[in-house]
């Protein structure tokens, strides 16, 4: 398992860490995706979520399933999630 | 004694002419295009339908081990009776109880317990395997929905008492735009559906395969299973329940084609000998006696990882629905070979063949196409890789591989969409446990595939997920199956008691599962030879060419 680097994870970690994910996924530029579209008008689909589970996974310790990211459908959602949780620890 | 003696006794001798439930008569409905009364009528009274329903409900279904046997059964006989009454309600069903709590499940257990049966209406022609790009609207409107739209190719819409439908409850894109719905036929307004003429069809002619038109038809809103936009999410998890139970179903259409098969080579003459003589064909039936015996084991290894594994379900679902169904439909196409034109002719004493050979075909497309399934897994593989790779291979619990060991509950809500890292299956120790004569070589070829497998999975680029994949991504995941059916042969072996495994089957099945990773790997004389000798042992004495779970 990579490195967990949840310490430090500002709000802007998080952020930029899901919006880099989304364009790997998508093949845009970060700078391309905005933080409050749903996910989907990037052709992000739902079998794609699985595979950003794992990344979630690997990168914060977090198990989530699919249908989080479905109900957090855009980077800001989905980052604001993830952070709720590593909070709670 | 097994547990579809009893269904079985019901149906009567398939042989017998004079039985409305034999072949004779399966056959004469099939040319009218029409349904099978007398057939209908003897599963109701064994209760079918309550085998559907949870037993905590009222219903007799504990686990799916014994739903699969009796679908088997039926399947056996009359693939189309088989479809038209007892499995469409069954994949309806399903939806429901993965839903969870509410009062529909209460009205769909009624609905099966009284005698009826439930449609599942997802299918529209305009999008095909793509459901979550179903167009069927069911418009919010006045706290309840408005539905417009079609249905079309959909099993007993015309007829089912309740019609579960999948429909659009709103227009933006994404996983949960859609919504499931139970309605009941005879509440449907007058006016506001249309049914359509039934679908002519190549086979399957004695089910009734209809759709329905919507134009604003009011449903109130009591009618949703699960919440709003829940209906993606649940047919992704029922789904996995009934990926896994249809391949073993399908695997009695094989059975009864290869016993017709052998009976056909024992009984004809030719050149002075009988058929069964001939080098040749006696390939041929050893072979699809082998692929029988492989495709049975990793159903039933399938359907038991459902219950003890249920995490994992989502890919060894994907995985026997894609190699199963494929392999059933090429045995039945191999052996019509073999029956060369006594599997054309429509009447005489191997007309029941052509019937199989045309009610077979929809096994690989129906209810998830083959291919989906292998664009699913490839979502899953790099993970399984990467684990595979640093991992030693591990066993899980022995229940997996031994076919009478108790079974736990479904645990429903444990039917996920990530899958995880880990397939057990996948990771199943194959060389350490002493193999049947002739396995050794074979089952360590098959684990180097595997090694090299776990090391590419690993390696596959994002662009190899998604509709887009390439073609030597699909191979990859092809292979795959492959693996997961092998490590179902062995993991029984090892567990086997006297009389669940015997070396010959296994033996069989393992040379054929090699033999779908390199087609240059023939079966050994020996391995033919066993095999014909055990499949005509058991023909003759007229019993089974499984062994029952
Ligand atoms: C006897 C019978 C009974 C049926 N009963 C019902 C029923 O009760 N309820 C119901 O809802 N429907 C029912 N159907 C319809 C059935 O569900 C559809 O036929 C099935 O969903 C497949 O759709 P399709 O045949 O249109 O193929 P499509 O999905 O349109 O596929 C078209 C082509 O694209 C390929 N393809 C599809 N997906 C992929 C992919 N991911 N990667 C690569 N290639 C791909 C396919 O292999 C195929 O070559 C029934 C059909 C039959 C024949």
């Amino acid at each position: 398992m990579p490195e967990q680097d949840t310490s430090n994870a500002s709000k802007q970690t998080v952020r930029e860490w899901t919006r880099e994910r989304v364009a790997v996924h998508t093949k845009h530029s970060p700078c391309d995706v905005a933080d409050d579209v749903p996910l989907y008008r990037y052709g992000l689909d739902s079998l794609y979520a699985v595979t950003l589970c794992l990344e979630v996974q690997e990168r914060f310790g977090l198990v989530i399933e699919p249908t989080t990211i479905w109900d957090n459908p855009t980077v800001e959602k989905l980052a604001t999630f993830i952070e709720g949780e590593l909070s709670v620890g | 004694m097994a547990v579809d003696d009893e269904l079985v006794a019901l149906l009567g001798n398939p042989h017998d002419p004079e039985n409305p439930v034999g072949y004779r008569s399966c056959l004469k409905a099939d040319e009218r295009g029409e349904i099978l009364r007398e057939g209908e009528r003897r599963l109701t009274d064994f209760g079918l339908g309550a085998e559907f329903v949870p037993a905590d409900m009222g219903g007799r279904l504990r686990t799916l081990d014994r739903t699969v046997a009796l679908l088997r059964a039926v399947y056996a006989r009359d693939p189309a009776l088989g479809l038209g009454f007892g499995l469409t309600s069954l994949i309806a069903a399903v939806n429901v109880w993965a839903a969870g709590e509410g009062a529909l499940r209460r009205e769909a257990a009624d609905v099966l317990l009284g005698r009826g049966r439930i449609a599942s209406a997802y299918h529209e022609f305009a999008h095909g395997s793509d459901i979550a790009a179903a167009e069927l609207a069911a418009s919010p409107e006045c706290g309840g929905y408005v539905l417009t739209g079609h249905k079309e190719v959909v099993t007993n819409i015309g007829r089912a008492e309740a019609i579960l439908v999948y429909a659009r409850t709103s227009p933006a894109p994404g996983p949960r735009s859609h919504s499931l719905f139970l309605l009941r036929s005879a509440e449907l307004p007058a006016g506001a559906v249309r049914r359509h003429h039934r679908y002519p069809s190549v086979g399957m002619r004695s089910v009734q395969l209809g759709g329905l038109d919507f134009d604003r038809c009011r449903v109130v809103a009591d009618r949703r299973v699960g919440s709003e936009g829940a209906g993606l999410e649940i047919a992704l998890r029922s789904f996995q329940v009934t990926r896994t139970v249809i391949p073993g179903v399908l695997t009695g259409i094989l059975d009864t084609a290869l016993r017709m098969a052998l009976r056909y080579a024992l009984d004809r003459r030719l050149y002075g000998r009988p058929v069964i003589a001939l080098p040749r064909v006696r390939a041929v039936l050893a072979d699809v006696y082998g692929d029988l015996l492989l495709a049975e084991t990793f159903a039933r290894v399938a359907v038991r990882a459902l219950h003890l594994l249920p995490e994992q379900a989502v890919m060894h679902a994907a995985a026997v629905k894609y190699l199963v169904p494929q392999m059933i439909v090429a045995g039945v196409n191999n052996l019509a070979g073999l029956l060369g034109g006594s599997s054309y002719l429509r009447e005489g004493e191997h007309a029941y063949f052509q019937k199989l050979v045309r009610d077979v075909q929809p096994s690989t497309f129906g209810h998830a196409s083959g291919i989906s399934c292998l664009m699913s897994l490839l979502t899953y593989l790099p993970a399984i890789g990467r684990t595979a790779r640093q991992n030693r291979p591990r066993l899980p619990t022995e229940e997996m591989f031994r076919p009478t060991a108790p079974l736990p509950d479904l645990a429903w809500e444990r039917l996920g969409l990530r899958g995880g890292d880990v397939d057990d299956l996948f990771m199943l120790p194959l060389t350490d446990v002493p193999l049947p004569e002739r396995c050794a070589e074979v089952v360590e070829a098959i684990e180097a595939e595997r090694t090299s497998l776990a090391e590419r999975y690993a390696g596959l680029s994002p662009e190899d997920r998604g509709a887009a994949a390439r073609v030597s991504a699909y191979e990859l995941a092809r292979r795959y199956t492959i693996v997961l059916a092998a490590s179902s042969c062995v993991g029984v072996w090892r567990h086997r008691t006297s009389n669940d495994a015997n070396a010959t089957a296994t033996a069989g099945a393992l040379v054929r599962a090699a033999h779908l990773l390199d087609r240059n790997r023939e079966m050994s004389t020996q391995v033919r030879e066993n095999l014909l000798d055990e499949a005509t042992q058991r023909i003759e004495s007229h019993a089974r060419l499984c062994d029952p779970g």
